[in-house]
């Protein structure tokens, strides 16, 4: 095992915004203790999003969090395209999502811990309805194996691109369109016996009225 | 069945996108910026430790090695009391189809059994089928596909038996009972005969507890859930029996509705005198009573429960937040979306800072254009983004203003 180099200390916060993604992966693989607080800073947001969005409502996300950005301070000189920062911090999410997922899967057949008893980091103000539709979705995502899920969650909910969701997903582009063809169907399937999923899709959805008319 | 055109997969990936579009405004990224500063804070601290991890694995090396010493020494000297106890095991009785841990019934066969090395029994009724997903010393995970089964758990001390259905699972450490899940239709029963369980899934976030008689019924796709009182088993002599209420010892109305005890408390309601309760009962038992009404669908309950409540509280929290779910029953199960819009808007005057300010407001919006047309809710479109632009009617009351 190779020695680690010397170790990031999170100082004071650099004004990091006018730099762009390489210089900062660049420096964060040169060990310069002003990247990774300036990476945390620009992507802890994004990450926790990303991770919330992988797990669930229900779910924090904190420990998670930390164990993505501490991987990438271990593996950051595994970096070959520094321009790419992005989806390789969101790779490293999708691989401990996807570990916890596994491991919170056989927890929840072991011991039960499930998600409803957990803190619901709901958005301010949200619609109760809406509330429970998410979860309904969440729900139906539950029966679904964690690469299906994951591809699904990149793609309809983060909004990525499929090649983004293959680099994050570290497979190749044709295997993605597979896997969300087939989650896709099987998601909509189960959705549409799901009342309040399809009441909330159309109360939300007033373009759609318009379509059939 | 719904208004979305699903004809082709453009058009499914359009509502599975439009699904994903709520989750995305649900789950943010945002946290405090107390929150934030302890996250960094603790990643400092990490990082700080970092080059101690690799001591502290060798040190952790050497204590494992030191207590497996030990264990092998206490093996040899005192008979093995710290070796694990070995798991459960299980026969499958004929006509059960068994692939490894993968148990089926024909439904041309009759019921079917497993029997497990602790004495507890499962019975697979004709089609039912479900998986042995993990066997362990205090119990067993089991998972029930589709079908109709009965378990009874022997009650030991320590036992820990769970069985999951679909999104619901169940936990107990002695119980018998019979349950049933139908994915296509959504439909999960639990028929408690004795012991205790308790019951967690979509309409039981946080853990229904089901004591013996009782049987819970949840339809997701009507979005109820509902509980109610069976004969329970003459008790016998296993410990699993929950001990029964004794005279006097009553939980609150609220505990009750918690418990997920609606029909009891409007039975008890209704023993009472529906008149004599909405006029004596003290406001903690109003709300209950209005709550455990509108779960298990009695809406002229709720609605009386709930003018009770901003009749004689009517200086209270209460009293304000009743006149907003006056509204969602006018509005959801009543039809009447004019007094639904009155409603509403009487809670807006009261509480216009409220916890169900942007909810009431943008059900609001959605009634006045019902009622009135597009036009007339234009306004009210207006004022929803001039309060709440990040609300969840946000993108509705954009449209309705960008209409012609």
């Amino acid at each position: 095992m190779a020695a680690p180099g010397p170790r990031p200390v999170l100082v004071a916060r650099q004004e990091a915004t006018a730099i762009d993604d390489a210089t900062l992966a660049r420096s964060a693989m040169a060990c310069d203790p002003g990247a990774h607080p300036a990476i945390w800073d620009r992507y802890n947001s994004p990450v926790r999003r990303v991770l919330r969005r992988a797990m669930g409502p229900g779910n924090d996300v904190e420990d998670e969090v930390q164990e993505v950005f501490l991987r990438f301070y271990r593996n950051s000189a595994l970096l070959r395209n520094p321009a790419a920062l992005r989806s390789f911090l969101f790779g490293i999410a999708m691989r401990v999502a996807a570990s916890e997922l596994r491991s919170r899967r056989i927890r929840g057949w072991l011991r039960l811990t499930p998600d409803g008893a957990l803190v619901d980091h709901a958005a301010p103000h949200a619609d109760p309805d809406a509330r429970e539709a998410v979860k309904r979705l969440y729900a139906i995502l539950d029966r679904l194996e964690t690469k299906s899920r994951l591809a699904f969650v990149l793609h309809h909910v983060e909004g990525l691109e499929l090649l983004e969701v293959a680099s994050a997903l570290g497979v190749s582009l044709a295997t993605v369109k597979r896997r969300l063809s087939r989650v896709s169907a099987r998601v909509w399937a189960m959705a549409q016996g799901d009342r309040v999923l399809i009441d909330c899709l159309d109360a939300s959805g007033p373009a759609s009225v318009e379509k059939v008319q | 069945m719904t208004r979305w055109p699903t004809s082709s997969p453009e058009d499914r990936d359009d509502a599975l996108d439009a699904l994903g579009r709520m989750a995305r405004m649900h789950l943010t990224g945002d946290v405090s910026p107390q929150e934030e500063a302890e996250a960094r804070r603790r990643l400092r601290a990490h990082l700080a430790r970092e080059p101690l991890a690799e001591r502290a694995r060798r040190k952790a090396k050497l204590w494992i090695g030191a207590a497996a010493m030990a264990a092998v020494v206490a093996a040899i000297f005192v008979g093995r009391p710290l070796l694990p106890r070995p798991a459960l095991t299980f026969d499958v009785d004929v006509p059960v189809v068994s692939q490894r841990d993968y148990l089926l019934v024909p439904s041309t066969a009759p019921s079917g059994h497993v029997t497990f090395s602790d004495g507890s029994k499962l019975t697979l009724s004709p089609g039912a089928r479900g998986r042995i997903v993990a066997l362990h010393a205090d119990g067993a995970a089991i998972g029930l596909e589709d079908g109709r089964v009965n378990l009874e758990v022997a009650h030991r001390a320590g036992a820990r038996w769970s069985v999951a259905a679909g999104p619901f699972a169940i936990v107990m450490t002695g119980a018998v009972f019979d349950m049933r899940w139908s994915g296509a239709d959504e439909l999960f029963e639990v028929d408690l005969r004795s012991g205790s369980l308790t019951i967690r899934g979509p309409l039981a976030a946080s853990g229904i507890e089901l004591a013996a008689g009782q049987k819970l019924v949840a339809d997701l796709r009507a979005g109820q859930l509902r509980i109610e009182r069976v004969a329970p088993e003459a008790p016998d002599d296993t410990s699993a029996m929950t001990a029964p209420t004794m005279p006097g010892e009553s939980a609150s109305w609220m505990q009750r509705v918690a418990a997920g005890d609606f029909r009891g408390v409007l039975a008890d309601a209704d023993q009472r005198g529906l008149d004599n309760t909405l006029i004596q009962s003290t406001l903690a038992d109003l709300v209950a009573l209005a709550d455990a009404a509108r779960y298990a669908g009695r809406v002229d309950v709720a609605h009386r429960a709930l003018l009770a409540q901003r009749d004689r509280f009517a200086r209270s929290s209460a009293a304000r937040t009743a006149a907003f779910l006056l509204g969602r029953l006018a509005d959801t199960s009543e039809s009447q979306p004019a007094a639904a819009i009155a409603w509403y808007d009487r809670y807006l005057a009261e509480t216009p800072g409220g916890e169900f300010a942007s909810e009431a407001l943008g059900r609001k919006l959605v009634a006045v254009q019902r009622v009135s047309g597009a036009a007339s809710a234009r306004p009210v479109a207006q004022e929803y983004l001039r309060r709440f632009p990040q609300g969840p009617y946000a993108t509705k009351a954009r449209e309705l203003t960008l209409s012609p």
